[in-house]
């Protein structure tokens, strides 16, 4: 049929199928802005302004959408200049992979036109439907009310941070006075508490615009379902709809004879050949138990086959028609019961070498011990056990797992793919389709969210054997159900701490015993718990300390890499069970966490023993030590700005005129890691182009994270150039060099020391250039500032000068240099968090009220991105903590597998946020910089639980929160 | 998603009558839910947009509002009582409430909708049109009860009280949550009204002095029977009290 719509003020007529969606149509269209999300629509990632009003168009039919007007944000690109809108998204930080802010803007543009002078609760409101997992809408807030200050013709003040003064020295703790109060900011504006010992920047430090700004704000192609190639065929995947079962038969004939299907792919046609699909460093941990394809699935979801078409649709009928017989096995879905002698064996297969103990589903058994744990726990003043209960959430980046594969023309293999590591992905996909890895190129575009869920190879296999068996490109999108119940989701666990305490509050044991659920496959199952552990004990000094740990294969859809990495699950246990400690010994529960919390010169006393590279105490020299620990001032800083001296105010926390509700604050002590020591690796290239800016090649894989911002910042700052002379490509395993991908807190610290150290090499070669040009002897006199490099005497020569000189004049050659880095250290960023609530006694339903992070991650190299990241990812800890979970029915199916029925935060309802960065100088990172990215998922979820203590004095030690689970808790079962 | 095999859009109630009365043919409103619906079953729609059904309006001290009003444009209408425009925004977010409809809320009978849990509270009477009586009025429970649902027939409008005083109380996991259980009530001058959601297979009318009366509630995983009852005690009180000018 054929519609005829007013696209962006054009009559435009196109033809279209009854069933196809609004969607679909403007994508072939080219309206690369308009993105799939779900086809629900409750993501807004499609949203378009139909009759000039913000609706999904993945739920508007084309047909419907005949005779009325269709907006999408290419309206708005006349020309190389950005929209007041679009300039306001692009200056705030409001975008961060900025896959849905074409919604946001044409949201804001209709807003705007009706009120001027919108409310937050208005702008809010317009958000609702555009869901974000990455900024938590505070900046995408902030830009709505900066575009319309600019539309009312208004001066905007310039985004920058707040600076405040310095509360403590540094080192030691202070009481805050309680009529102090912070500055007033809004929630947007990241507050910076600067330290002297950090030097001064000119690039560094700043809050600089991302590199990607104009492409991702303008909508222009950027992720990878924006990139069209002739002859493309669809795949679609036929899913187990059992949790366990063998595959008895499979039958693909009346797929195959569909017209319009090109290929069907299965266990007997793909050969057989293990992996892990967790994106590790070389070798990937054991053990090997997956192949593209088996004869048996292990859970609902697991694949059965995959198909090939030339549309979604065709795909999707023929996997309907390929007959599959199972024998239907028994299953196990917790991790308590997945090694009782009646559970059922997951990996029965001869195949698959390296489980701990097959017969129990007991995949590895990890232990580490730092003196004597019994013996201390014998002789300790006190003990304490406390047993937790963590369960599954998924990432639910609102781009869906993509790769598409072709073969190019000299019949190499290329997967452009969502992935976080590219690397790891060439390395692992090559030996499944039986290619060398020279004869893969594996391409990041822009990333629609990861926050681990991509650390995986995790489809582009399937897209890879379809293309070679089809010799056409291939392309497989996830859909939002297969998003949450076929792709990675955060490890559920059950830990419980023993603690030993003398009788001056020091701890003197600390055990946690952990048995975590890796599903029914290995994947990242080994390297999770160890962080759970690592995590888990590294925050408190303690000479006895004790990690055991179990981890269990079941049916339950597979976990994986989710931000945070174990360090989410560990701490939910640790901060709750030092708080429980505390009070009961009678003490301040900050106080008796900062007794027992490591200082700047403590050891990390069983961080070597835990991890992929573990030693033995014996092969150890010395243990790291804690250099730089900005607590105390983080722990100033929140206090204040959360009201801390409030929560022993019975008249604040029992409202007389709202008797059911009872108000309570929480506190929570995080330290996370920087990367992974000695293991970790990022690599760069940069070299002069004739006008004297830089082309920089980095393998390290930009989520939306801003790590091509950061990077370029650090290679600008060494080489007196701004950022826009640093261009910026990344991820791409045939041009970039390497790097193991975006995980571990690793990008800025390694990667981002691998930029400096290339950007010394072309800067130390700029100088001798200038030294010749300006005929100076010692060209380490040199400085390089403002594009130019300048001699002691005040003289100086351009950039672009040396350049030209260089490239065609004289001595000719490229000035060019490389740098790679990996480290020996892992320093450790520091944070505190706080949250207040509000609990209805008689409900069981929490409101939290207020959100506050107080980090120390060193120099923030670009202090509003880095807010960015704790904002976004104190919204994810929120979701973990209050309202987020995959409810598995006792089949073992997900009963909740979209959003609405797995609640993520929207706009509208989140509770008000600040975050305060602490700088200290971290002198083994590039300009002092350490980790930020996982440490804002690490303290929401106990500062919560510790809040519902303050407020009702009811001890709940299972997530997530939500009111029924509350509600039995107040009653006492 | 839904299997569409074709699309027509009617210019008169008459045709579109004929269509729906079709087998697999069913009438399309917002399309918020019809078209995401994951049903495999072949359809035919009937997109009712056409139809004039649009607008709200006054008239003997009601409100009649077209089946085919968005959500949006009922919340932006401010002859619409207060909970009607509330429970309008509550009910679809943003970008899904511009296309969502009265009468597709109604004709999806949501047990968690708190827009067809308000407008029973109003007293909402449903016109309905079928090709053998032609209009009738219905009151809305006797439309959400109705076994067979809507085949073959149409909503043209629903009709509204607009006095007296109403609101609605809830539980969820998060503020913007659709609740668990929520209760809606109003007092006009002949008594008071009650609806509630999460507790049967459509809002339903409850006694406000007996809540809780004959109420079986289904258990999920985001309340048990037991706990919905629990919080339609909790919420009726509540809202009550309200309603007395109490809190």
């Amino acid at each position: 049929m054929q519609i005829n719509i007013e696209l962006n003020g054009q009559e435009t007529a196109i033809e279209c199928e009854a069933h196809e969606t609004l969607l679909m149509v403007l994508r072939r269209e080219g309206m690369s802005s308009v993105r799939f999300g779900s086809s629900t629509g409750e993501t807004g990632a499609s949203a378009v302004l139909f009759d000039d009003l913000l609706a999904s168009s993945e739920v508007i039919l084309a047909a419907q959408a005949n005779g009325h007007s269709v907006v999408t944000l290419e309206s708005l690109n006349t020309d190389s200049s950005l929209h007041p809108v679009q300039a306001a998204f692009a200056a705030t930080g409001a975008m961060q992979s900025g896959y849905s802010v074409g919604a946001m803007i044409l949201g804001t543009l209709q807003l705007l036109k009706e009120t001027p002078d919108p409310s937050e609760i208005e702008i809010r409101d317009m958000l609702s439907g555009i869901l974000d997992r990455e900024t938590a809408y505070v900046k995408p807030v902030a830009a709505v009310k900066q575009a319309a200050a600019v539309l009312r013709g208004e001066e905007p003040e310039p985004f920058r941070p707040l600076i405040l003064k310095p509360m403590t020295d540094g080192v030691n703790a202070v009481e805050v006075d309680p009529d102090d109060s912070p500055p007033e900011a809004s929630d947007a504006i990241p507050r910076l508490i600067p330290s002297s010992e950090v030097p001064s920047t000119s690039v560094v430090g700043q809050p600089e615009v991302k590199v990607d700004a104009v492409r991702l704000v303008k909508g222009n192609p950027a992720f990878t379902a924006d990139f069209d190639i002739r002859g493309l065929l669809h795949a679609k995947v036929l899913r187990s709809p059992h949790a366990h079962a063998r595959i008895t038969s499979i039958d693909d004939s009346e797929a195959l004879a569909i017209p319009g299907v090109h290929a069907v792919i299965h266990h007997e046609n793909i050969n057989r050949i293990k992996y892990a699909s967790g994106g590790q460093s070389y070798p990937n941990p054991k053990p090997h138990d997956q192949v593209s394809f088996d004869n048996k699935v292990r859970h609902v979801g697991d694949r059965v086959a995959a198909v090939a078409a030339e549309t979604p649709q065709i795909a999707e009928e023929a996997c309907a028609l390929i007959k599959v017989e199972y024998e239907v096995l028994p299953a196990v879905f917790d991790e308590l019961d997945a090694g009782n002698p009646d559970a059922p064996v997951i990996h029965d297969e001869v195949d698959t070498v390296d489980i701990a103990d097959r017969d129990r589903n007991l995949v590895h058994q990890i232990f580490a011990e730092r003196g004597d744990v019994d013996s201390a726990l014998q002789n300790a003043d006190r003990t304490y056990e406390q047993t937790f209960r963590v369960h599954q959430v998924q990432p639910a980046p609102i781009e869906p797992h993509i790769s598409t594969a072709w073969l190019d023309s000299d019949e190499r293999l290329v997967v452009r793919t969502a992935t976080q590591v590219p690397f790891h992905t060439r390395r692992m996909l090559a030996p499944l389709v039986g290619m060398d890895i020279k004869d893969v190129r594996i391409i990041k575009p822009r990333i629609g969210g990861g926050f681990g869920a991509k650390q995986e190879m995790l489809i582009e296999d399937i897209v890879a054997h379809l293309a070679i068996a089809t010799r056409q490109p291939v392309q497989l999108e996830l859909t939002r159900a297969e998003e949450f119940y076929a792709s990675r989701t955060r490890h559920p666990q059950t830990l419980t701490y023993r603690t030993g305490v003398d009788s001056e509050g020091n701890l003197v044991a600390q055990e946690l015993k952990l048995v975590g659920n890796t599903g029914p496959y290995g994947t990242h199952g080994y390297t999770v718990q160890t962080v759970a552990g690592l995590r888990g004990l590294s925050s408190y000094n303690c000479d006895n300390k004790r990690f055991d740990c179990d981890v269990m294969y079941t049916n339950i859809p597979v976990p994986g890499a989710y931000r945070g990495y174990g360090a989410p699950q560990a701490l939910f246990g640790l901060e709750a069970h030092m708080e429980d400690i505390a009070l009961d010994l009678g003490m301040d529960p900050i106080e008796f966490r900062r007794q027992n919390w490591v200082k700047v010169g403590d050891e990390m006393n069983i961080a070597p023993h835990l991890g992929e590279q573990g030693t033995t105490e014996e092969e150890l020299d010395e243990y790291p030590k804690v250099m730089s620990n900005g607590i105390e001032e983080c722990v100033a800083q929140g206090s204040r700005a959360i009201g801390w001296h409030r929560r022993h105010d019975e008249s604040w926390k029992n409202p007389v005129d709202r008797t059911h509700i009872r108000r309570g604050l929480g506190f929570a002590f995080c330290m996370h890691g920087t990367s992974i020591p000695f293991l970790d690796m990022g690599g760069c290239s940069i070299k002069l182009n004739d006008d004297g800016s830089f082309n920089m090649l980095v393998g390290a894989t930009d989520l939306g994270t801003g790590a091509d911002t950061v990077l370029g910042q650090i290679a600008a700052e060494v080489l007196g150039v701004p950022l826009e002379d640093i261009r910026v490509y990344s991820s791409d395993t045939d041009v970039t060099p390497f790097d193991t991908g975006a995980y571990a807190s690793s990008t800025t610290y390694i990667s981002g020391t691998a930029a400096k150290k290339a950007a010394d090499v072309v800067r130390t070669r700029l100088k001798e250039r200038a030294a010749m040009l300006l005929d100076i002897e010692i060209p380490c006199s040199i400085e390089l500032r403002d594009r130019r490099a300048w001699a002691p005497d005040g003289r100086s020569v351009s950039l672009e000068e040396i350049a030209l000189d260089s490239l065609h004049l004289n001595e000719q050659e490229q000035i060019m240099g490389t740098g790679s880095h990996v480290s020996p250290d892992c320093p450790p960023p520091f944070a505190a968090q706080f949250v207040e609530i509000e609990i209805d006694i008689e409900t069981g339903q929490i409101e939290i009220i207020k959100m506050v992070m107080a980090v120390d991650c060193g120099v923030a190299i670009n202090p509003v991105t880095a807010s960015g990241q704790v904002e976004g990812g104190m919204l994810q800890a929120l979701g973990y903590a209050h309202c987020e979970e995959i409810v598995l029915d006792d089949k073992g199916a997900m009963v909740n597998p979209s959003f609405g029925p797995y609640r993520i935060y929207r706009a509208d309802e989140m509770p008000k946020t600040e975050v305060f960065l602490v700088q200290t100088m971290e002198d083994s990172g590039p300009f002092g910089a350490k980790a930020v990215a996982e440490i804002p998922k690490d303290g929401v979820a106990p500062a919560v639980r510790n809040a519902i203590l303050n407020a009702t004095g009811v001890r709940i030690d299972e997530l997530p929160f939500t009111p029924e689970r509350v509600h039995r808790a107040l009653k006492g079962n | 998603m839904t299997k569409i095999i074709s699309y027509q859009r009617p210019e008169n109630l008459e045709e579109a009558l004929s269509l729906i009365s079709q087998d697999k043919h069913v009438p399309l409103a917002g399309g918020t839910q019809l078209n995401t619906n994951e049903d495999t079953e072949p359809l035919h729609l009937v997109d009712l947009q056409s139809l004039a059904l649009k607008g709200i309006a006054s008239s003997n001290g009601k409100l009649k509002i077209g089946s085919m009003t968005t959500l949006h444009e009922i919340m932006k209408n401010s002859d619409c009582p207060d909970l009607i425009r509330l429970s309008s925004r509550s009910e679809l977010p943003s970008t899904l409430r511009t296309l969502a409809t009265i009468g597709g809320t109604i004709a999806s009978g949501d047990s968690d909708s708190q827009l067809i849990a308000s407008l029973l509270v109003h007293d909402a009477e449903v016109t309905i049109l079928n090709s053998s009586d032609g209009e009738l009025s219905v009151p809305l429970q006797e439309v959400l009860i109705k076994p067979e649902g809507l085949e073959s027939e149409l909503i043209i409008s629903i009709d509204i009280a607009t006095d007296g005083k109403s609101l609605l109380e809830a539980t969820g996991r998060t503020p913007a949550d659709t609740p668990i259980v929520s209760v809606a009530a109003r007092r006009c001058s002949d008594g008071d009204r009650m609806a509630v959601t999460g507790v049967a297979p459509t809002p339903v009318l409850v006694d406000p002095e007996n809540p809780t009366v004959s109420l079986q509630p289904p258990s999920d995983f985001r309340g048990d029977s037991e706990y919905r009852i629990h919080l339609v005690k909790i919420l009726a009180s509540r809202a009550l009290d309200l309603l007395n000018g109490e809190k």
